[in-house]
């Protein structure tokens, strides 16, 4: 089980991005993050994989743990190498690399090549096209093709828990379905911990097994997913839908910001 | 795609030509002499004046009807002040037959030693390259022929001791360098001297380039206040330091510029001859343009009916690049005496080297006397003040602290 | 030579690990082989040699300066430094302790690996330009180094004389003993970059140029990782160093200045930039280039002017012609001439039908 205790997050020693942060995710299921931009949904991703230091952001308090294993105050290889692994958004392939070498460099903290290569044919089994393109440079792949290969990167570490950011962000629909459904079975046939994080709060909400929404570094509502998706706030703020499930007008817009405000 | 190509190997063919047609060039009976210069390099200042000096003498000495019935011929190749394409044309005039070789450059004279000691062909480095090389026993290829920096070194401080009225006890010498090996290698020589005379002596080191030395200037004339500054200088580095003694108020009648702080160029980029009255410059080769052999070779141009060079004007450098061309011809024509008029090997060439003597050109050149031990002919230097707007010699050719100079020899290696 | 596959057949890892896919690659390489080894010097005499000797230790410094810049994407403007740091350890082993080549090669190389690291250390915090001057202040600071302490520089003139080396008793002297001595480390060079770009290493070294963010959280020490750029470029600068310090005579630290860095940064970028080949282009593009322009010049320029006028004009129309091939070429082809290479080959490769 990934644990976050009650964080806190400063950036350049004055700036508190994250206040008090405190949410579970549990094996086998899949934790969605939701909330508006700026809200710390991708601070709380980087606090966990030790990417802060390169921004010179910290936790100052409060404990990341997984399985018990304090990871707060570990250097970001050894989070990888720990069992967490990141799918940055923005699709972050190597592009002087081909599909397979990009997928072996994510292997760069396992050494048994056997197993390797056996990560390597899972990887296919979830991607067959990617196996279609091994050979070929990732700079050249479609956007969803590139997205699916920085899952495999990810997948190739053999995480226990996998962090994703934004797996949607620019792709068309047909796709994000797609790598969706991949992202569920990763839940289900590899038993991976997901922790995901989303703009889309429908899909999210319609994958996940239980989910949290930030607001201005702050968790303002959790619940299982199932429980939030009738969640009245939920359908409004994120959804975009009013309780008889139709479009709201603008009218009332003033109103919702003021109750959004009194949530945080 | 296609048409880059077919220019390409259009190119290719034009290159691959000229590669052939380069060798069949040669008819007449000549001599060849292998020269680098830098004409567009961090060197130029200097080059623009010595290179063309050479190919003049060699047209001199052709237009006489060249050496023993030889033509001379000199074939010079730009290194750009860097070692790896010095290699390369000291290499392309090795296969083209030259038995003699005037180097450019210290770095590259001692790149190159090794090279000629295989391959026995004699190369000068006038007033530059290693002052070790004025051993000819341990290193025989290799003449300095004119004086080293050792030489260099001793024989400015026995200037300041004239100019101090003949005793340096208790005397402060400022010692103002450009901070590379060069610039170095006179101190040991002059540490040395100041044990036997008992002077003052602080080194001042300008890094490379040598356009900024404001702090050092102004520590010598403010804090330090000497009694004789020698300033061991290259590049733009000379005229940044006239202009700035000047501007600091130091008289630069107690400056004195050793050989390559010391042309028309430096003081004329300083702000001209009036503003450095009185500076004086150390020189291996006579200065100025009334020698018989620059008036023949003016003479030549006339008779051609062509200008005459401004580069004659440069007479430092000019006269310097005349020294080395002369003394090259004049070892080929001894070898070719030697030889009974037959074309002379380099071997021969380097034992004639080392049986110049007497031979002034009427003055520009220093009673040299080269011998098998000794390659630099003695380490004379003359010492040219300016007065009224040009160089005036200070006295005669002369040289100091030989035994000094000779111990550090002795324990080089 | 220039066949290729037309698709993927392979069957087992250990063809797809292969280093040359395919039997007529290999033929070619063989064929490489025999030109470069037995072609070459007997066609060429000592000058020609001596050129090829030139182009070989250019190629050793630039594939070491290609696996820091080309494949880490870590500016440097200190490899000349590296080289004389290289330079002066083997010189001193050489002439003090009377050591042989086979340990002042690899000496030197690693002496220029540990002062390569050291000057990397800046690379953790800092990138790009920012980068390229704090290693163009290692430059400088090396050389005043050098200059100022004796035990390193040996005292006058900071020159170490180096004896030639000796290679199973027989001293090399000549400029084609040289080559075929120079030639093992091409080699040895060549593929030991090839190979380690295709390693765990060399691909967390590409994964941290293509992205250093993305690099970190798929587990590699970015840290470590970039200062064994640092050491491996390093290493090959050492060693290229050596060999020329081997091949002049003498270890001379005026020969490894700023601008000898600026040169090699340019090999590599006209050859292209984290390529195989890229540097052995580049080797031979900016040392050979300059001796042919002049080589035309000489011959085609005595037409139109006397020997004297030719001479003084020849430096600066060189300069001049380089400067603008070398714009030409990378107006042509920005990514370098293995590129241009691939074109031509890739051109050959499906003639006469392209399309």
């Amino acid at each position: 089980m990934l644990s976050i205790n009650n964080i806190e997050v400063v950036f350049d020693g004055t700036i508190l991005v994250l206040k008090g942060v405190t949410l579970a995710a549990h094996e086998g299921k899949i934790t969605a993050l939701l909330g508006a931009n700026g809200a710390g949904k991708t601070t709380t991703l980087k606090a966990i994989s030790g990417l802060l230091a390169a921004e010179r952001g910290a936790v100052t308090a409060g404990s990341i743990e997984l399985d018990g294993t304090r990871l707060d105050r570990m250097a970001p290889h050894d989070i990888v190498a720990g069992g967490v692994a990141q799918v940055f958004e923005g699709r972050r392939v190597f592009d002087g690399l081909s599909v397979e070498e990009n997928l072996l460099v994510g292997a760069h903290t396992r050494t048994n090549l056997t197993r390797i290569r056996a990560s390597m044919e899972e990887v296919f089994s979830y991607f067959p096209i990617l196996k279609e393109r091994r050979g070929q440079a990732a700079g050249y792949l479609s956007g969803g093709e590139q997205q699916m290969l920085v899952i495999g990167r990810a997948l190739m570490s053999d995480p226990q828990v996998i962090l994703f950011d934004e797996p949607s962000l620019g792709l068309a629909p047909l796709i994000v379905e797609n790598i969706f459904r991949i992202i569920g079975r990763l839940r289900d046939e590899g038993k991976h911990t997901i922790l995901l994080v989303e703009q889309n709060a429908a899909l999210a909400l319609a994958i996940a097994d239980h989910a949290y929404v930030m607001e201005t570094g702050r968790i303002a509502l959790e619940g299982p997913a199932a429980e939030l998706r009738q969640n009245p706030e939920i359908r409004e703020s994120y959804l975009g839908l009013n309780d008889a499930g139709a479009r709201r007008s603008y009218r009332d817009v003033k109103r919702n910001r003021r109750r959004q405000r009194w949530l945080a | 795609m296609r048409y880059l190509t077919r220019r390409t190997l259009t190119l290719a063919g034009c290159i691959a030509a000229s590669l052939g047609a380069g060798s069949a060039m040669a008819q007449q009976k000549e001599i060849l002499l292998g020269a680098q210069c830098d004409r567009v390099g961090p060197t130029q200042i200097v080059a623009t004046a010595y290179c063309p000096a050479m190919h003049d003498y060699a047209a001199l000495i052709n237009s006489k009807g060249g050496i023993g019935g030889f033509r001379i011929r000199i074939d010079e190749i730009d290194n750009n002040y860097q070692v790896p394409p010095a290699i390369e044309a000291y290499e392309r005039h090795k296969q083209m037959g030259a038995v003699s070789y005037l180097i450019w450059g210290t770095p590259q004279a001692l790149a190159l030693k090794p090279r000629l000691e295989q391959d026995r062909i004699p190369g000068t480095s006038p007033g530059f390259g290693s002052a070790a090389a004025a051993d000819g026993k341990k290193y025989p290829y290799v003449f300095p022929i004119a004086a080293t920096y050792w030489s260099q070194g001793a024989a400015a401080i026995d200037f300041a001791k004239r100019r101090l009225g003949g005793n340096l006890k208790g005397k402060k010498i400022a010692y103002l360098y450009f901070d590379n090996p060069a610039g170095l290698e006179p101190l040991p020589v002059i540490k040395d001297i100041q044990e036997l005379e008992g002077f003052e002596l602080r080194t001042f080191a300008v890094p490379s380039p040598g356009v900024e030395m404001g702090a050092q200037i102004l520590d010598i004339s403010q804090r330090y206040r000497p009694d004789f500054v020698i300033a061991h200088l290259f590049g733009r580095a000379p005229s940044v330091a006239i202009k700035d003694l000047k501007r600091a108020g130091f008289p630069l009648s107690k400056v004195l510029g050793l050989v390559w702080a010391s042309g028309e160029p430096d003081i004329i980029a300083a702000g001209g001859f009036a503003l450095a009255e009185g500076y004086n410059t150390m020189q291996f080769a006579g200065v100025g343009t009334d020698y018989p052999v620059l008036n023949e070779i003016r003479a030549m141009y006339q008779k051609e009916g062509k200008p005459v060079p401004p580069a004659m004007e440069t007479s430092v450098y000019y006269n310097r690049a005349i020294l080395n061309t002369a003394l090259h011809v004049e070892a080929v024509r001894i070898a070719v005496q030697a030889k009974g008029g037959k074309a002379p090997t380099g071997e021969d060439v380097k034992a004639a080297f080392e049986r110049i003597k007497d031979f002034t050109l009427g003055g520009l050149l220093p009673p040299l006397e080269v011998t098998a031990a000794d390659h630099e002919g003695g380490g004379w230097v003359q010492v040219f003040t300016i007065k009224g707007g040009k160089f005036v010699a200070d006295g005669p050719w002369f040289r100091a602290y030989r035994d000094v100079v000779q111990k550090h020899l002795a324990a080089a290696h | 030579m220039f066949y290729r596959e037309s698709g993927v057949f392979k069957t087992s890892y250990a063809a797809d690990t292969a280093l040359m896919p395919l039997p007529n690659t290999r033929i070619g390489a063989a064929l490489a082989g025999v030109i470069f080894l037995a072609v070459l010097p007997m066609v060429f005499g000592e000058y020609g040699m001596s050129i090829c000797n030139l182009i070989l230790i250019a190629i050793v410094g630039a594939i070491g300066l290609n696996i820091l810049v080309g494949y880490t994407d870590q500016v440097s403007l200190g490899h000349g430094a590296f080289m004389s740091v290289g330079a002066y350890a083997a010189a001193n082993l050489v002439v003090r302790m009377d050591m042989p080549f086979w340990v002042a090669i690899p000496a030197g190389g690693v002496m220029a690996a540990f002062i390569g690291t050291l000057v990397g250390i800046p690379s953790l915090r800092i990138k790009g330009l920012y980068l390229a001057i704090t290693t163009l202040a290692a430059q400088l600071i090396i050389e005043w180094t050098i200059n100022h302490v004796p035990a390193i520089s040996g005292g006058a003139q900071s020159t170490i004389l180096m004896p030639p080396p000796e290679v199973f008793g027989v001293v090399l002297k000549f400029q084609w003993q040289i080559y075929f001595f120079l030639m093992v480390f091409v080699i040895i060079a060549m593929v030991g970059a090839a190979n380690l770009i295709r390693s765990r290493i060399g691909r967390a070294f590409i994964a941290i140029r293509d992205q250093d963010i993305a690099a970190e959280i798929i587990g590699i020490n970015i840290a470590r990782y970039k200062l064994y750029a640092f050491a491996i470029s390093s290493f090959y600068a050492g060693v290229a160093g050596v060999l020329y310090t081997y091949y002049l005579g003498i270890a001379n630290y005026e020969q490894f200045q700023l601008t000898v860095s600026i040169d090699f940064l340019a090999m590599i970028i006209i050859g292209g930039l984290g390529s195989p080949l890229g540097p052995v282009f580049g080797a031979i593009f900016v040392t050979l280039l300059p001796i042919l322009v002049r080589r035309f010049l000489e011959t085609f320029g005595g037409y139109f002017m006397d020997y004297s006028t030719l001479a003084a004009t020849i430096p600066s129309l060189r300069l001049a012609i380089f400067g603008s091939l070398i714009i030409f070429f990378l107006v042509v082809e920005p990514e370098g001439l293995n590129r241009l290479w691939r074109k031509v080959r890739n051109y050959f490769r499906t003639w006469p039908f392209s399309y």
